[in-house]
């Protein structure tokens, strides 16, 4: 039986063509839609690379004053938030964690290799607050004064795996131009958008607040204090901090809030896209799905006279069923070995960067699953129509 | 072989009800050759239906081989047609998307057997029409007597008993009209089929062994 529905199809190739080529659209889309969803599911069950509970975070602006007034004041913070018995640690940073911004990049060398990487910024206190582990190497110490000729960073792992094929980073120069950046640490993730966000190439560069170089913080735009509080900073506390530090500077704004206040709004955001894209692809199977009934049920009451033969030859009704419900399974199949040539050269070719093949193939059995579903109860009702057709009445059809 | 009694077959619609056979009583025996005979309207069709299993009587009872099938469920006489009774049609039935060979096969495709098997049978029914050559041409590459032969060899590749042909030489002119009327006697001499034909043509229901003639539902003779 399966023979013949292989051959009834394949003989009905040019009646099938545009049936089978709507199919084959809707194959491919949804396919590269679910690699994008995969993909982003893929990261939410991934380590984010650091800890944001008990966390919360100053942001601060400032016009017109000089950098000796900025440093001064900011030395002021320091020392109310250093006298603020909550507050275990803090830490600056201008890292964009949970912020629809994104990190600034650049391109890094190492030998002839070229890569763009982002670029975060934190101070020596950053990897206690945010509980970042250390997969390998160090992480600043406030206490040092880097070397001005290879300023000291600490890397993503996928930074290290891309650039040096002995996996080990630590001790190794990157160069941008006369800059040179030398690797003192490596750290597995650094995900600063939201848990849906993709790995990176994240270079951290340091931060310094003492005495002499703070101004290094330049301008007040993604700069945040990351406050490490006992867990009982509430509403009270943040009002009684907010005018702390009103009275240290009452001509700058100043906001304290909780970090994971704003991990929904990062996380909406960075769904946004897939969000989008998700509603276009079900409309669009959707109405894939109305065009095929229709056709599937014009053809079975065309194909009445046919139907009635084949009663009369002695198929049962259910065979018919299975029939109307294989050949259109039958005609998916080859619909989706066309689409599949096309969707296998995403892997192969590497057409999406920073896709694992691992995630295609999710999605392509995920989209040829979706498919064949769609298919099946779009069969449903055309077949169970043509199993009432009457043989005897059926073959007076021409 | 196939017995008919008091078989009466009434079309009922909303505000009308059509009487198509009134009071048949018929026995067929093995090996019988018998044609219908009878003006337009007049309950051909739809007797050859009934003795097909494809429609049921309103009143009466059928009998295949003395067993009586009014109650048989839709598999049971799908079993019985694909295994007793073989259809010719006036109009062939083939099915343009498929080859002779592969038209052929159909019956076979509804009983278990191997695809090797299933193609041997079809191979050797359309030889026995005389086809051999055209078992890669598609229906509408021949002409209304090849295509009325694929239909014969469709009927015959299971085997049946019984071969209830409608009309078998209606679309052909006369002289494929006989080419017909000659398988059909041969495969009721040397196989020893039973047949029942419905048709018009009085030269071919002399060549059979009985006339069954119906009037308005009735038989007549």
């Amino acid at each position: 039986m399966n023979n013949h529905l292989f051959k009834l199809i394949w003989n009905r190739r040019k009646r099938n063509f545009v049936t089978s080529l709507g199919i084959f659209i809707s194959f491919l889309v949804l396919f590269l839609v679910l690699v994008l969803i995969v993909k982003t599911m893929g990261n939410y069950v991934k380590p984010i690379g650091y800890e944001t509970d008990d966390l919360w975070f100053i942001t601060f602006d400032w016009i017109d004053h000089t950098e000796d007034e900025i440093k001064e004041t900011l030395l002021l913070v320091n020392q109310a938030l250093d006298m603020e018995p909550d507050i275990e640690e803090y830490a600056y940073s201008r890292a964009y964690i949970y912020s629809p911004m994104v990190m600034s990049a650049t391109n890094l060398s190492y030998e002839d290799a070229a890569l763009n990487c982002h670029i975060a910024w934190g101070d020596a206190s950053l990897a206690e607050v945010l509980s970042i582990p250390l997969a390998q190497g160090v992480w600043f110490d406030q206490q040092t004064t880097p070397d001005l000729l290879e300023e000291p960073i600490v890397v993503t792992q996928m930074l290290v795996d891309d650039f040096f094929s002995d996996g080990i980073g630590v001790g190794k120069v990157l160069e941008r131009g006369e800059d040179r950046f030398k690797i003192i640490g490596v750290i597995d993730e650094f995900r600063n958008g939201s848990k849906f966000s993709n790995s990176r190439r994240v270079i951290i560069r340091q931060m310094i607040h003492n005495a002499s170089t703070f101004t290094d913080l330049g301008e007040s735009m993604g700069l945040r204090i990351l406050l490490k509080v006992d867990g009982s900073l509430d509403a009270d506390n943040e009002m009684k901090l907010i005018k702390k530090l009103k009275a240290i500077a009452s001509d700058w704004s100043f906001d304290v809030r909780e970090l994971n206040s704003i991990k929904q709004s990062a996380a909406l955001w960075t769904l946004v896209f897939p969000g989008i894209l998700t509603i276009i692809c079900i409309f669009m199977l959707v109405n894939v799905g109305l065009g095929l009934f229709g056709v599937i049920w014009y053809r079975t009451d065309r194909r009445k006279s046919e139907i009635g033969l084949r009663r009369a030859l002695g198929a049962p009704a259910h065979k018919i069923y299975r029939q109307i419900i294989g050949e259109a399974l039958v005609l998916t199949t080859f619909s989706l070995l066309w689409g599949s040539l096309f969707a296998l050269q995403f892997p192969l070719l590497q057409v999406i960067p920073d896709i694992e093949t691992s995630t295609y193939m999710k999605a392509y059995l995920l989209a040829g699953l979706i498919i064949y579903i769609i298919t099946f109860f779009c069969a449903l009702y055309p077949s169970r129509k043509a199993t009432r057709i009457e043989p005897a009445m059926a073959l007076h059809y021409e | 072989m196939i017995s008919l009694k008091g078989i009466e077959k009434v079309y009922r619609t909303d505000k009308i009800e059509t009487t198509a056979l009134r009071n048949i009583d018929l026995e067929v025996a093995q090996g019988e050759l018998v044609s219908v005979m009878g003006p337009s309207g007049c309950g051909k069709s739809t007797l050859l239906n009934i003795m097909g299993l494809l429609d049921k009587p309103t009143h009466g009872e059928v009998l295949i081989e003395n067993a009586l099938v009014n109650n048989y469920g839709d598999i049971r006489l799908a079993k019985l047609r694909n295994q007793k009774i073989g259809f010719i049609f006036q109009s062939f039935h083939l099915i343009n998307d498929l080859s002779v060979v592969d038209n052929v096969e159909l019956p076979l495709i509804y009983r278990l057997m191997p695809n090797k098997k299933r193609r041997e049978l079809a191979l050797a029914a359309l030889e026995r029409v005389g086809l051999s050559t055209r078992t890669r041409h598609f229906p509408n590459q021949l002409s209304g007597g090849q295509r009325q032969r694929v239909a014969i060899a469709r009927a015959i590749v299971g085997n049946p008993e019984i071969i209830l042909a409608d009309e078998p030489t209606g679309n052909l002119d006369s002289v494929m009209g006989n080419e017909i009327m000659d398988i059909l006697l041969m495969l009721n001499q040397e196989q020893g089929t039973t047949i029942v034909m419905v048709t018009h043509d009085e030269h071919l229901a002399i060549k059979t062994q009985r006339v069954i003639r119906l009037f308005d539902g009735a038989q007549v003779s």
